[in-house]
């Protein structure tokens, strides 16, 4: 499928053109055989994307600011929060809006879910849509979503109406926090029906919306007569999300998990296989993705939540905490005390290997059990309790992506050795070649102000864990060896702008590094003293994307030691009477553009 | 930015007005960022009030170890990506193929953009210049097409255009403001390490 069909389609697409269910299809799978393409097209959805946020914050920026100001009073002065809320609600009510012209506002998405939830939930399709069972499922998942967010603020408008012991107010909260409970129940119950109906081939018949009070907040929820006691016992988390295999670990029983299981006080999650996968989530937005072979038990919501890690890994992103209720992460050898933050905890069974805390924002404090010793691990962190091993916080390995898509651009050309062409320059050129023989070609590539203090640069000293270069090869087919020799170069070249032009003054040629001034030792920069021998590498294979991967670790372990960055030279590491050739950062595609990747920790 | 840098001090003491100066110079970054990966102005405008909503209840919690545009698009990222994995979750609706697609690959984006916070907001800031340099005729479809919410088909009246052929143009200028933004960015670089 051709470029011009795809960008045509795309650019209806962004536009909020309705494409066909073909046009559709055709689109996605276009995109995906082109992966170059779709990079392109999505950094355009990006700029597409600020483009209209930027539109939207210049024509309602102050009045953003205005309900922000609103909304943060609100927050501070719970009483007169829920009183504005429930006059909005009656606001809405009278105006009959629709979700698709909503104000944006916080308030009225609160106002939304806590009163006339259920009312609304049912208006959210458009008329002539209600009838669609899979659309009215979507609605009610996305209904349920809100209802997240929304008990989310109703809880921080109850602790701080608690804070300031103002009883009424936090009472007025809860009872609409009740209220969502509800809701939530009834659309669960009308989900799973629908599911059922759907089974038995029949329609769900549809169902008129709970009468809502206009302007008090609902009252808790009736009990129904015929649900037994036990049913109070409420959900400490849910299990959202499952890839693989998981069983549920009850106090009496382990049986196989399903997504949207509930997980009870002291149950617990074993993830089973290399493939297995499970997020628990917590009411109030707390994930924890359990990792592959692990075992967690003894989940606690209330009062503070728990959860013991017995073997295995997982990843955490914690909301908030109450400052007096911590998450715990216990593990046989450490209590990992989080507040808020994104970490990830490995337990190993051996006491030697101990448990490993790895903090990528916030701070947690790591307490090793067996000498009660705490450490403070902050963002970009980890420690280890572990017998044996010094309880310490170390900074985590960081990776820095350079060229390629990553917006900044590497400086790369090549030198051509046959004849009329030593003194060219080719830097404009989206292509540079490589050829052995003394008509040869070689490409020269650097990543200018790489080492460095700033945001974006490897700092001075740091060890390099691994550096890896990726070229888009233009030439070699997908499994064949490329022959390529990495070396850094020794000697300073500029890329010049030369498009197969005499090269200007100070520009690479085949003859100099820089015209004019600073010649080569041997033409094509072969000589001893224009690059190094320790970085070597040949018969590269080519992978299934068309790229070359090469470890330049050393050479990128010498410039941060503090040695003179000139990049590097890549010449053929053997005759074999062919050209190749590698894209450039002249390259229309950004993916194709040659990407240094390196990962270091701070010395 | 010192300045900003007072204001989230200012607004930790509870001045609610260097709280409003922060939202205000710094909603438009936000809400662009959020626009990208979100793509639905409700959700934008809700997670975009949550960013300063969080930010404003860890205001104490700022250390000023990066700055605060990149800190605040911290939070939005947060969100979104913990939106989008939930909505992914959800699966696809019937006929909406090639948006789900769109947002798949765009959580794929938002999920490795963690470490590149800053150079969004620098991207973000470079686009507000680049808009100022486009071609007057460009400029003027920008303007009201994203700024001042004009139709498509009235615009393409105007221009003598197909819709079709207006998409087109506006892909187009799109592509040159991602030049120009990635030589402005080049430029600052080059400058940077002269």
């Amino acid at each position: 499928m051709s470029r011009e069909r795809l960008e045509e389609l795309w650019a209806r697409l962004l536009a909020g053109q309705e494409l066909t269910p073909e046009e559709q299809r055709e689109l996605v799978a276009g995109l995906d055989a082109q992966p170059a393409l779709r990079e392109i097209l999505l950094d355009d959805a990006v700029l597409d994307g600020w483009l209209n946020g930027l539109g939207e914050a210049q024509t309602s920026g102050a009045a953003f600011a205005e309900k922000l100001r609103e909304c943060r009073a609100a927050e501070r002065d719970g009483p007169r929060f829920l009183k504005r809320v429930e006059s909005r609600i009656a606001g809405r009510r009278r105006r009959g809006e629709r979700r698709g012209n909503r104000p944006h506002l916080l308030l009225a998405a609160l106002a939304a879910g806590v009163v006339v939830a259920t009312g609304l939930f049912i208006a959210f399709a458009p008329p002539g849509r209600r009838e669609d069972p899979a659309r009215a499922q979507a609605a009610r998942k996305d209904r349920l979503a809100a209802i997240d967010r929304e008990r989310e603020q109703l809880a921080q408008a109850e602790r701080e109406a608690v804070a300031r012991r103002e009883e009424a107010a936090a009472e007025k909260a809860r009872r609409a926090k009740e209220a969502l409970e509800a809701e939530r129940e009834r659309i669960e119950r009308d989900m799973r029906e629908a599911v059922a109906k759907a089974q038995e081939g029949r329609p769900p018949a549809p169902k008129p919306p709970d009468p809502a009070p206009l302007s008090k907040p609902a009252p808790p929820p009736a009990p129904a007569p015929d649900v037994p006691k036990e049913r109070t016992v409420t959900a400490a988390a849910k299990l959202t999300r499952l890839e693989g295999e998981a069983f549920l670990l009850t106090p009496d029983s382990r049986r196989a998990a399903k997504e949207g299981d509930d997980l009870l006080p002291a149950w617990g999650l074993e993830t089973v296989g290399a493939a297995s996968r499970a997020v628990i989530g917590f009411g109030d937005k707390t994930l924890v993705e359990v990792q592959p072979e692990t075992v967690v038990r003894d989940l606690k919501a209330e009062g503070g939540k728990r959860l013991v890690v017995e073997k295995g890994a997982l990843r955490a992103v914690v909301s908030r905490q109450p400052k007096d209720q911590p998450l715990v992460l216990a593990t046989p050898h450490a209590e990992a005390k989080v507040l808020g933050t994104t970490l990830r905890i490995l337990v190993d069974p051996d006491p030697k290997k101990g448990t490993r805390l790895d903090v990528e924002e916030g701070r947690v404090r790591l307490m090793r059990l067996g000498d009660q010793k705490t450490v403070e691990v902050l963002s970009g962190h980890f420690a280890v309790a572990a017998t044996g091993v010094d309880l310490a916080a170390t900074a985590l390995p960081r990776t820095l992506h350079v060229g390629g898509a990553s917006g900044k651009k590497a400086e790369d050309t090549y030198v051509y050795g046959f004849a009329g062409f030593e003194n060219a320059n080719f830097g404009a050129l989206g292509v540079m070649k490589m050829a052995a023989g003394p008509q040869g070609a070689c490409a020269l590539l650097r990543f200018p102000n790489l080492v460095g203090s700033n945001p974006g640069q490897v700092p001075p000293k740091s060890a390099i864990h691994s550096a890896t270069l990726k070229l888009h090869s233009l030439s070699t087919g997908p499994g064949a060896p490329m022959p390529i020799g990495v070396y850094r170069s020794l000697k300073p070249w500029n890329e010049g702008k030369g498009n197969n032009t005499p090269g200007q003054r100070g520009e690479a040629t085949w003859l100099a590094a820089q015209k004019g001034s600073l010649p080569w030792e041997a033409p094509g920069a072969r000589g001893r003293t224009d690059r190094s021998g320790d970085v070597a590498v040949l018969a590269a294979p080519v992978d299934g994307s068309g790229f070359v991967t090469v470890d330049v670790t050393a050479a990128v372990q010498a410039w941060a030691g503090g040695d003179a960055n000139y990049g590097f030279v890549m010449d053929v590491g053997q005759n074999t009477g062919a050209e190749y050739s590698l894209s450039t950062s002249e390259d229309a595609a950004a993916g194709n553009r040659p990407l240094l990747t390196v990962t270091y920790t701070l010395k | 930015m010192a300045q900003a840098d007072e204001w989230v001090r200012q607004a930790g003491e509870g001045s609610a007005e260097s709280f409003s100066r922060l939202v205000l110079a710094y909603q438009s970054r936000v809400r662009a960022y959020l626009w990208a990966y979100l793509r639905d102005r409700d959700v934008v405008e809700d997670l975009a009030q949550e960013t300063f909503l969080q930010a404003c209840r860890g205001l104490s919690g700022y250390r000023g170890e990066s700055t605060v545009g990149v800190w605040l698009i911290g939070i939005a990222r947060n969100l979104a990506a913990l939106y989008l994995r939930e909505k992914s979750s959800r699966g696809a609706r019937e006929g909406e193929f090639a948006s789900s697609a769109l947002a798949r690959w765009l959580t794929g984006r938002v999920e490795s953009d963690a470490a590149r916070l800053e150079e969004s907001e620098r991207r973000i800031s470079a686009l507000e210049a680049c808009i100022e340099r486009l071609p007057e005729q460009s400029a003027r479809l920008v303007r009201a097409f994203y700024f001042e919410r004009e139709r498509g088909a009235d615009l393409g009246r105007r221009a003598g255009k197909t819709e079709g052929a207006l998409w087109m143009t506006l892909l187009r200028i799109r592509q040159a403001l991602r030049r120009c933004i990635e030589g402005r960015l080049g430029t600052q670089s080059q400058g940077a390490e002269a």
